[in-house]
């Protein structure tokens, strides 16, 4: 029975000859195509390269030589026809931020700590439309951030503060932070929540002790995340925290950021100015990229651990 | 519970103060904000038709030069850079977006206008000998540099969702492909791309509402709105975009003036909402579909 060839077999030889002649027959057009589809990939890979180059390459190379201890700590001076190169230093502009934007954590930090909790905490219709609120948020344009806190605290008071620009910048940070924290304490394993309360310890006592110490260097990498997106933006804080060319940190005078330095010095009429803005731009960018590298490492942290 | 009623109202109190302040300036400007061209703040001309179609026309081109180059970069870094580098490779490319909008600002304005103004553009209007859309003169600043600077800010939010998204399509359905004798050209066109499409349109939804809102890094490279090109209605047009515009004219406010202002800020707003809200449900739904 068996020595005769099963016409099945047969037939599945002849599949797998008109199968394997097929593929031959399209294989070296198939895998050019590929060749080309990889290529085109690696060349796009290439072209993305290309702007970071370009601006790293000249955010260093024109602001290096500005990077001085005289430059960062004395204030700005202003540039007249006769002294067209006067342009002093950025020192009340970095005072200026670090106070509008450490108001801005000072705030931000407790506002979207209690928020996560409380989401983490309750199941209620009003928490999935809080989030919903949120994300809304995080994708809104900045200027509109900063029209409303013109409107509702400028116009109102008919004053410029630093702590307006805090405010405003707000709006930026807690979403950022709220989510991240949000995430950070929904990623803590339940079994360790389950046995925290097992042990008879109440609910909030189970959040201090035990979801927020492990969740914490998540929670950090919200928080820096949130923080060197704020550092950076111009847009929410340009019409509401005015102009000093004081080195001060008083919150409640007016204050000039970095951001807002730059912008008065791109939209200025003299060269010195203008070039001035690479001196800026390159602190503006080694502070934002510290505080990412450091979300960054408590990522690799939180990771780990 | 409270904390959470607390943000409730502070959004609803958010689109309240921005839609009852915009009253007057929807009454000073009247319908015309929609319809009428030559924007001029200071002029009192309301027209934002340019400002509207500014902001549309930039966003697109925008798209059109981002999409292909980070969905492509992000293929390339899952595909053909060894696993090792695939974090370090993506890490740079992402670095593009912690870049503060002023740098790319100052970028446009400083490095780009006169690259494009001195070379670029003249090359174009020389290969095409000056027929439209490539007609007038070339300046640098204008539409085609923001849409330049807006597609490198937007490219490496592409790049980092398609990435996630290419990760994420299962291994069986790439090993299976290969098994059965497809190319890697073949695997990505016929089963990554298909089985990554939501995730990358949700990438791409996102990515404009980005580019929509876009203010500092194009206020100063668009050139603005002007009687010699008060329409953006070719690749050379000088014009500007409504955030844009909100920037600039926000120190000229003078009595109700500003209300028009907060009026764009409304419309921009509802432009931006709208796109986001799709973005968010399209995400939504493929992460439903893998998890």
């Amino acid at each position: 029975m068996s020595t005769t060839t099963n016409p099945t077999d047969v037939a599945s030889h002849e599949r797998r000859e008109f199968i394997r002649a097929t593929s031959a027959k399209s294989y070296t057009r198939r895998a050019w195509t590929s060749r080309l589809y990889l290529g085109a990939l690696s060349v796009a890979l290439l072209i993305a390269f290309v702007p970071l180059a370009s601006i790293l390459q000249n955010v260093v190379g024109h602001g290096i030589h500005y990077i001085t201890w005289h430059y960062l700590t004395t204030p700005q001076q202003y540039p007249s026809i006769t002294n067209p190169d006067n342009v002093g230093g950025i020192g009340n502009a970095l005072a200026g931020t670090a106070v509008v934007d450490l108001g801005a954590v000072l705030i931000s930090i407790p506002v979207a700590l209690l928020l996560a909790m409380a989401m983490f905490e309750f199941t209620h219709r009003w928490v999935s439309a809080v989030r919903n609120a949120m994300e809304t948020f995080i994708g809104l344009p900045s200027i509109v951030f900063g029209v409303f806190t013109y409107v509702s605290l400028v116009q109102t008071t008919h004053q410029f503060h630093a702590y307006f620009g805090s405010l405003a910048l707000c709006f930026i940070m807690i979403p950022v932070m709220t989510i991240n924290a949000l995430a950070a304490l929904r990623s803590v394993p339940d079994t360790l929540v389950e046995a925290g309360l097992s042990l008879g310890s109440r609910p909030s006592r189970v959040m201090l002790h035990v979801v927020i110490p492990a969740a914490k260097s998540r929670i950090f990498t919200g928080i820096f995340l949130a923080f060197s997106r704020a550092v950076g933006e111009t847009a929410p804080i340009l019409f509401v925290v005015g102009a000093s060319d004081l080195v001060r940190f008083n919150p409640n005078a007016q204050a000039t950021t970095l951001p807002s330095l730059m912008w008065n010095y791109l939209i200025g009429s003299y060269p010195s100015e203008r070039a001035s803005c690479w001196g800026i731009a390159l602190v503006l960018m080694a502070v934002v990229l510290f505080f990412n590298v450091l979300s960054r490492v408590f990522i690799a942290f939180s990771n780990k651990s | 519970m409270s904390a959470i009623t607390l943000v409730g109202l502070v959004v609803f109190y958010f689109l309240f103060v921005l839609a009852k302040n915009s009253i007057p300036g929807w009454s000073l400007a009247g319908w015309r904000i929609f319809y009428a061209t030559g924007w001029n703040f200071g002029g009192g001309n309301y027209g934002a038709l340019p400002l509207i179609l500014g902001t549309l026309t930039t966003t697109f081109f925008a798209l059109c030069l981002a999409v292909p180059v980070g969905v492509g970069a992000a293929l390339a870094i899952v595909f053909l850079i060894p696993r090792r580098l695939q974090l370090a490779v993506s890490s740079l490319i992402e670095l593009l977006a912690v870049v503060p909008s002023i740098v790319y600002g100052v970028w446009g304005a400083l490095v780009m206008a006169s690259l494009l103004g001195n070379h670029v553009e003249p090359w174009i209007q020389n290969v095409v000998h000056g027929s439209w859309p490539f007609n007038g003169a070339p300046t640098g600043y204008g539409l085609t540099l923001g849409a330049i600077v807006l597609a490198v800010m937007i490219m490496p939010i592409v790049t980092a969702i398609s990435r996630d998204v290419i990760v994420a399509v299962p291994k069986e359905l790439t090993e299976g492909a290969l098994s059965l004798g497809a190319t890697r050209g073949q695997v990505i066109r016929r089963v990554i791309l298909p089985s990554c499409k939501t995730g990358i349109v949700g990438a791409v939804t996102l990515a404009t509402g980005r580019a929509l809102g876009e203010t500092i890094a194009l206020a100063t490279v668009l050139g603005g709105v002007t009687q010699a090109s008060p329409l953006p209605d070719r690749a050379f047009a000088t014009g500007s975009t409504l955030a844009a515009e909100i920037a600039l004219d926000f120190g000229a406010i003078t009595g109700k003036a500003g209300n028009v202002l907060y009026a764009l800020a409304l419309i921009l707003l509802v432009i931006v909402g709208v796109v986001t809200y799709f973005a968010r449900s399209i995400i939504r739904r493929n992460q439903k579909q893998f998890s």
